[in-house]
Formats: C-alpha cells, structure tokens, sequence
C-alpha cells in the first residue's frame, strides 16, 4: 500500500469533492464530513510520506504504470514526492484539514443557502494545489494550475458583489498567467521532446546556450510571477482576497500564492539547474530588486489600509516578496530561507486569516475602528492574533524568526543590502501595525474596571473556529521550534548539490 | 530573413500571442477581453501542433488501409500524436475559463449595466 | 485513409496555408476591433473555422475535430447566449490612450523577444526534432501491441497520458459547478435578493416553423454520429470530448429553436448537475479499480480479469470506459453551462 501514497494524496480530495457534488442534492450536510474524510486521508498520506522521504529519499509513482522506457524516457505521468516538496504537501494537506473545519459555521453565516458546491469547489482547490506541488510533469502542472484556478474564480465569485469584477480581474490575470507559462512549456518542449521533469532537467545541460530554453524559462516565470501576483502583476490580490467571502480567504490567502511559489522554485532548482541564475547576473539583480520594491510598496500600502483583511492581503504581497528574493539570491541560506519560508508563510497567513475570520464572524465587519475593545471581548482570539502578528514580524521562537533570519544571513553572503533593508522594514512596519492594532483594541475604550462601566461581555467565536485558530497559533511555535530539524533532515537535501555551502 | 519564412507559422503565433495579450490587457469592455483571452490561447494551441508537425506526414491513425506499413509503422510518416494530446486538453480547458469568464462578466453587467471597465470601476467608488 | 487524407500531397499547396494563416490573423484583429458585440462573436467563430483548416492541415485531425465542436461551435453559443441576456453594443469611450499605447509597447517588446528564439528552434516540419524523435515515437510503435488502439491520439489521450485526461475531464466539471454557483438565483429570493438589472430580449426566437421542424429532424442524426464518435474513437479522429460536445450540442440546438423549458421538462436541474458528476466519478473509479486490481492508478491492463479480453484488450476496453465518462461530463456540463448563461441563472426562460 505505501507504493501508492504518492496519488491518494490527490485522490483523497479529488473523489471528497465528487463525491460532495453528489450528496449536495440528497444530503447536502454530508458534504461537509466527505470533504473533511477526504482531506484527513490526504494529511495521513502526506505525514507518512515525509517520514519515508525522510528515510528512503525521493518517492516516484507512474500513473498508469507508464515509466521509463528504453531510448524514450518517461512515457507516461510521473508524480514525485522527494525532499523539495513533501513539507509542503504536508503543510498544504493539513493547513486545508484545519481550515475545513475551521470554515463550516462561517459558511452556514455567510453563504447560508448557496453553499451547494462550496466544500466541493474548496476540495477541488485543493486538489490543484496539491496537484501543483506533487506533479513530477510539466504539462501536468499546467492543467492542475487551471484546477486551482478555476475553484478560485468560484470561491472569490461567491462573495458576490464587487466580487465579480474582482474575481473577473484575477481569472484574466490567472488566465495569462496560465497561458505565459504553456507557451514557456512549449518552448522546453521544442528543444528537449519530453514534459518528464526529470528527463528535462537531465537534457537541459546537454544543450548548452540555447536562446529558446532562456525564453522558455522566462516566458515559465512570468506564468509563475502572475499566479502568485509578484510585483508587477499584483492587481488582482487585494480586491479578491478581501472581497471574497471570509470562508474562501482562509484557505486561498495561505495557500494559492505559496503554491506558485513552490512551482518557480521547482523550474529553477529542478527542471533548470541554478547555475542558470548564477549565470545571468543582470537579471538575478534585476529580479532582486523588483522583489525589494515588492516587500517595501506592499508594507507602504499595508500601513494605509483601513479594512484588516485587505491589511492581510498586503502583507501576502509582501511575504512573496521575501520568498521570490531569496529564491533568487541563489546562495544556500538564501534557498533555504525560501524553502522554509513557503511552509513557515503558510502556516502564519493560515493562523492570520483564521483569527480574522473569528473577528469577522463576531463583530460582522473588520474596519479597524470597529476593534475598539476587541481584546476584552474576545481575549483568546486576540491572543492568538498577536502570537501570529509576533511570527509575521520574526520574533523568536516562532517559525518567522527562523526563516527570517536564513533570508537575511543569505542576503548578507550575497552582498544584497537592499534586500536586507527591505525585509527589516518589513518588519518594523508590522509592529507598528500590531501596535496600532493594540492601542485600538484596548486603549480606545474606557478601561471596565476604572471608569465603573459595565464590563464588555466576552463574545468569543464559536469553538469550531476558535480552536483551530488557537491550534494554528500554537503550531507556529512549534513549527519555529522544529526548524533546526526540518532543515537538517530534508530540506538541506532539496538544496542543488552544486551550491557551495 | 530566411528564417522569417521557413518558420512562417511561429511568426503568426507571436503576432497572434501581442493581439490577444494586448486585448486581454488594454481593452475595457470584458468580452472583448474574454475573446483576446480565447486568441491567446489558440495561438498557443497552433504553436504546439506546429513543433509536432512532419513533412508529408499522415495523420496519427494507424490502418492497413493507409501505407503505415501496418501494424510496424514509420515513424517519419505519421504526424506526432502527442502535441495533439496535450492540445486536446488545451482547447477543453480554454473553453471552461471562457464559461467562466462569461459567467462573471454577466453577472457584472447585471449590477453595472455595462460591460465597460471604467464605468464599472466609476459605478463601484459611487 | 484514401488519398483524400493525404496531409501535403505532390501539388505545392503552401501557399494555401500562408493565406490561411495571413487570414486568422486579419480575422483575429476585425473580431476584436468590431464595435457590434455579437458581430464580434460571429467574427471570433469564423476565426476558429480558420484555425481548424490549419490545423488539419498540420495531420491534427483530432484537435481540429474538437475546436470546430469546441472553439467554433459551442464557445459562440456561450457568448451569444451572455450577450442574449446583457445587450451587444459597446459604447467606444475617448481616453486612455496612453495606456494603450504603454501596453502595445510592452507586447511588442514581448513579441520581439519571443521572435529571438526563432533561429533556435527546428525547422517547421523536421521529423528529427526533439519533439518528433524523443518519446512520441514510443506511442506510435507501440500503440498497437500495447492496446489494439489504431488511433494513436486515443491511445495516449486515455492511457498513456491518461491522468492528464481525468483532470481534463475535472476541468470541465469545476467549470459547470462554478458557473452553476455563480449564476444560479434561487427562485424564492429572486426578487427581493439583489437588484438585477435584465435586458429585454432582443432577439425573439419566435415561432419560426421551418428552424423548428428542421432541427426536430436533425437531432436524432446528430446524436447517432455523435454515438459514433464516442464509440468508433479508437478507429477514427474523435473520443468522448467531441461526442460528448456533439451530445450536448444537439440538445442545446434543440433548446434554441424550441424553449428552455422544452430541455428542462426531460433534463431536470438535479439530474443535469448529478450526471455531470457521474462522468467524471465514472472515470475516477475505473482508475480506483485497476489500483484495487493490483495495479497502478489508471493501469487498465490489471482489469483483464473482469473485462473480456488479455491484458492488451483489458486496456483498450479501459479506453471506452474512460471515454464514456468523458462523454457524459462534457455533454451535460455543455448544457447546463449554456442554461444557465441562457436563462440567466434561473433555469427558466431563455435563449
């Protein structure tokens, strides 16, 4: 049974969200528990993996049966879970387990009769997103890329409204950004005649300069860049995330955008060896700073925002600043910050939205005037939004700190101070949100026991959503305390080996 | 030159390529938008069957009727299957974002009553 | 396969091809210059029709066959049927000049940058290419002991690339059940829910006698060939996509010419939206069963004991089955997606 884990990560959700269509017309309270049994065997399939990949090294599977053959290669659909990405399988799988329990009342409150496909359209999500990561195929991605988008077009879309238009703006930019990275596959294609990743990659070196490879990689990024709104293709974000409903946030915010990034940092470390960034020095500089202007534009507009899920959303444009920036210095602590900081960022945007959520689902709305006395009324929220925002500014032992501190040790190696500056600014300019935050939610009130008011009722989200959030909080210091672990054990191995250390 | 000619049909997906991109982007009316989407894709679809092309090939359906020299054929004479393949999912999926994009824009012109970017953004800061 | 199929024959018809494609391109531009909406979505099939002589021509039979049901055919009722329900004219608005212009110069700096690949790549019609020589000719040389499939392209579309086909076939199903969420109005709540603002229908299908009786008698034709299609795909260009949008398509014929509700008294909503997901978990339990089997996921070879056959027999017989699966979810996601752009999300009246 363990020769076929690698595909019942997929199939878990894939035949939850079948099956979901299904009793939506019976039972539509089954579809909840299908999607979460579906989910839950993805998880359990996933964390065994990454105890076998981190025993026995990478895991490949041949859908079909279809491998190697003489002369030809790959014939068939690989599917590889090896040191690269099987945390973030893991992380992907679980984080959609967590927010699927997570999201049943806020659903029942904001969609009420017009969930039929939802947890369909979630699993489905997730399916492509796992598909993304999973796929050992270049083609492949391509179709699981359109599977998670098209279940986000739906997801954003339920939040009706300005909604649409902002749904309708992320499928054109999703589209092309789709359609940049076919054509790119089609250029790799051309010139090595096989979609194989690891048949590619084993070409690739054999044909020395090749402008069509170069234009392919590029055309490749640009897809990537434009699915995980990098900066010059960063409209789409804020609108969507926070006009969707809350529901849909909680899991697209963490997860979509750290997939893309998982997909670029496969085509630069797998498919196209780093030696290829080593070796255009121009672009990497020019890549470097676009990902400054991205981390320091998105903090700048983050200070001004009013609504705290746009707020979130801005710091999502920021946080893929730092990971396509340390992708990119191509040195080993800057890959290794990236690599950890795709699992760690996920698990922070993840807790992030969740106590968003829980807000949201109280109070209604989430303007930031409307925080005022927040931290009575909902203290164990509170505190697990603050432990989240302490990981998002780096504070130690959380999982922030440490992958923090791998893209600025990376960055000083390469000499790239202003990729340094960019990530303190980052920083500093998320506690003085959560500062401002803080002053909101306990000083603007009259303090209960001083002025003899009667005291703010606490009004705590219901326990479905609350423990959950309290759980994803906790995980960031557990995941900051595993670190040192992860990085020894696996991923230190998904680093190119002809990096200098 | 030379080169322009004898690779004709990769000039066409490039200029296809700016059309659709161009549409896609600068245009302001959604199923303009949508359409420039669908030529971008085709395009792509034309640049995939036209590296999988062979010279005086037949296509990829191997009978005793045709001179596949059936059932051990010759490679050189049958057109490559597997750009068509992987341009077969292509099209299909071309199609369901194009259902989806319609679906959306149509539900926008209900709010808006207009198909226009701006007067929709204009309508929205009201 | 008599002469007539012959791709380029002996007379030099290159210059056929260079029209073609100087016409898709001009096409491409008018369809997207036309102020009338639906002019521009007639344009935009023509410019498909184009597309499929080329591609034809290229020996891609299978892939023309499917953008002539796909491209051409139903993706035009798409776009009618939404501008049936919103209107066709676009007003031009002055402005915005410059950004159009900044973005004409970013595309040409993108298309020039492609075009410096040009040099590198094989010449057009090599057959020692990359893509030519390295794993395609597997599929050719083998198709045949492998699984007793003639047609190359159905032999690789369900078996050898067949996963990529089951997320095909998920595709089409995740973009009626988005399309079904995002248009569909509850009755009840439909007056009260949201301000909607509906055109008059500006078209009047009316009572045209003569579209009626013909496409009465056309249907059943079209339904039979489209059997065939599914059926004959391991012989012939076609497989569970075109049937399957040949299917749909009749019945959508039938609903223009007579009435949605002509559709909806024999395909219900509920039975519309099941058989979508029928399709679909059709296709994903044949691959559970060859894993029950003792194979891999989607290795029909394992199901010889339960399909007639040995184990090369096994997988063409798999092939069927997958591609009845993919006929059914095409078929019913066509329809319900066009009912709902018709009919506005309220499954009753409509184009």
């Amino acid at each position: 049974m363990t020769e076929h884990l690698p595909i019942i990560i997929i199939l878990g959700p894939l035949l939850g969200a079948v099956l979901a269509a299904f009793t939506a017309w019976f039972r539509p309270k089954l579809s909840h528990p299908l999607v979460f049994v579906g989910l839950a065997i993805s998880f359990a399939a996933a964390l065994k993996l990454v105890f076998i990949v981190a025993d026995a090294g990478a895991q490949k599977y041949w859908l079909g049966g279809w491998g190697t053959k003489q002369g030809h290669g790959v014939v068939g659909i690989q599917i590889t879970v090896d040191h690269l990405n099987t945390l973030l399988l893991a992380a992907v799988s679980g984080i959609a387990l967590l927010t699927t329990l997570y999201t049943k009342r806020l659903v029942d409150a904001e969609l009420a009769r017009r969930q039929r496909y939802f947890y369909a359209l979630f699993s489905l999500l997730v399916t492509g997103l796992l598909g993304i990561t999973i796929t050992g195929d270049i083609f492949n991605l391509y179709v699981f890329m359109e599977i998670a988008a098209l279940s986000s077009y739906a997801l954003i879309a339920y939040g009706r409204g300005r909604a649409y238009m902002a749904a309708f703006n992320y499928l054109i930019m999703g589209t092309m950004g789709a359609c940049l990275y076919l054509l790119g596959v089609g250029f790799v294609f051309a010139k090595t005649g096989t979609l194989n990743i690891d048949d590619v990659s084993a070409i690739i070196p054999e044909l020395g300069q090749s402008q069509a490879l170069f234009v392919g990689f590029v055309l490749i990024l640009l897809g990537a860049w434009a699915k995980m709104a990098f900066f010059p293709f960063h409209g789409w974000l804020p609108n969507s995330y926070a006009y969707a409903p809350t529901a849909s946030t909680a899991l697209l915010a963490p997860l979509a955008t750290k997939v893309s990034v998982y997909a670029m940092l496969r085509i630069m470390v797998t498919v196209y060896s780093i030696d290829y960034i080593i070796h255009s020095p121009a672009t990497q500089s020019l890549v470097l700073y676009l990902s400054s202007i991205a981390i320091v534009a998105a903090s700048f507009f983050s200070l001004t925002q009013t609504n705290l899920k746009k707020l979130a959303a801005y710091f999502v444009l920021s946080e893929i600043g730092y990971m396509v920036g340390g992708a990119w210095l191509a040195n080993k602590p800057g890959l290794t910050g990236a690599m950890v900081h795709v699992v760690a960022d996920a698990a922070m945007t993840s807790a992030l939205f969740m106590a968003i959520g829980c807000i949201v689902y109280r109070l209604g709305q989430a303007q930031l005037d409307d925080l005022k006395g927040v931290f009575f009324k909902m203290p164990v929220t509170m505190a697990a939004f603050v432990v989240t925002m302490a990981a998002l500014i780096g504070v130690p032992p959380t999982c922030g700190f440490f992958s923090k501190w791998y893209l600025i040790q990376g960055a000083a190696q390469a000499g790239v101070w202003h990729f340094v500056a960019a990530l303190l600014l980052s920083s500093l300019v998320k506690a003085i949100i959560l500062f401002r935050i803080i002053e909101i939610g306990y000083n603007r009130v009259p303090h209960p026991a001083i002025e003899g008011n009667p005291a703010i009722p606490r009004n705590e989200a219901p326990l479905s959503m609350l423990i959950p959030t309290v759980a994803m909080a906790l995980g960031l210091i557990a995941l900051g305390l595993v670190t040192s672990t992860l990085v020894n054990t696996i991923i230190s191995k998904a680093l190119p080996a002809a990096l200098t250390p | 030159m030379e080169n322009l000619i004898a690779n004709f049909n990769y000039v066409i997906v490039v200029i296809l390529m700016m059309i659709g991109l161009w549409s896609m982007l600068a245009q302001k009316n959604l199923i303009k938008k949508c359409i420039g989407m669908a030529i971008f894709q085709t395009g792509i679809i034309l640049f995939f069957i036209s590296i999988g092309a062979k010279d005086n090939a037949l296509i990829p359906i191997l009978t005793e009727a045709a001179n596949h020299t059936y059932p051990d054929p010759d490679i050189a004479k049958i057109a490559n299957p597997l750009t068509q393949i992987l341009m077969l999912t292509a099209i299909v999926v071309g199609v369901a974002t194009l259902g989806v994009g319609l679906a959306l824009a149509q539900k926008i012109y209900q709010q808006h009553s207009s198909f226009d970017e701006d007067e929709i953004l204009e309508n929205q800061r009201k | 396969m008599e002469k007539g199929f012959r791709i380029v024959p002996e007379l030099p018809i290159w210059q056929f091809d260079v029209l073609l494609l100087i016409l898709v391109v001009l096409f491409a531009v008018v369809a997207l210059s036309i102020q009338n909406l639906m002019g521009a979505a007639v344009v935009f099939g023509a410019y498909s029709f184009m597309m499929c002589l080329i591609w034809a021509g290229m020996g891609a039979v299978d892939v023309a066959f499917t953008e002539a049901a796909v491209g051409a055919g139903v993706s035009t009722v798409f776009v009618v049927s939404t501008l049936y329900n919103t209107g066709a004219t676009m007003h031009r608005r002055a402005g915005g000049l410059g950004f159009k212009l900044f973005i004409g110069v970013v595309v040409t700096v993108a298309g020039v940058f492609l075009l410096s690949a040009l040099p590198d790549f094989p010449e057009w019609g090599d057959t020692d290419s990359p893509v030519n020589a390295t794993v395609a000719p597997y599929y050719i040389l083998n198709t045949i002991t492998d699984s007793h499939v003639p047609n190359v392209v159905t032999s690789v579309l369900a078996d050898y690339r067949g996963f990529d086909t089951l997320l095909e076939t998920t595709v089409v199903f995740i973009a009626c059940i988005a399309i079904y969420s995002i248009m569909r109005v509850d009755k009840a709540k439909f007056e009260t829910d949201e301000p909607t603002i509906v055109a008059a229908p500006r078209y009047d299908p009316g009572d045209s006698l003569i579209v009626r009786q013909t496409s009465r008698f056309m249907v059943p034709f079209m339904q039979l060939f489209a059997l065939y299609v599914i059926a004959h795909g391991h012989y012939s260009p076609g497989g569970g996509f075109q049937g399957g949008v040949i299917l749909g398509a009749s019945l959508i014929l039938l609903a223009i010419s007579f009435d949605l509700k002509f559709l909806l008294r024999q395909w219900s909503e509920k039975t519309l939206m099941l058989l979508v997901a029928a399709g679909v978990f059709l296709y994903a339990a044949v691959g559970l069963a060859c894993m029950f089997m003792g194979g891999d996921y989607l290795d029909y070879g394992f199901l010889d004991p339960i399909l007639p056959g040995e184990k090369d027999m096994a997988r063409s017989h798999g092939i069927l089955l997958v591609e009845i699966g993919v006929g059914i979810t095409v078929m019913f996601s066509m329809i319900a997606i066009h009912i709902n752009l018709a009919s506005n999300g309220r499954f009753d009246r409509g184009l």
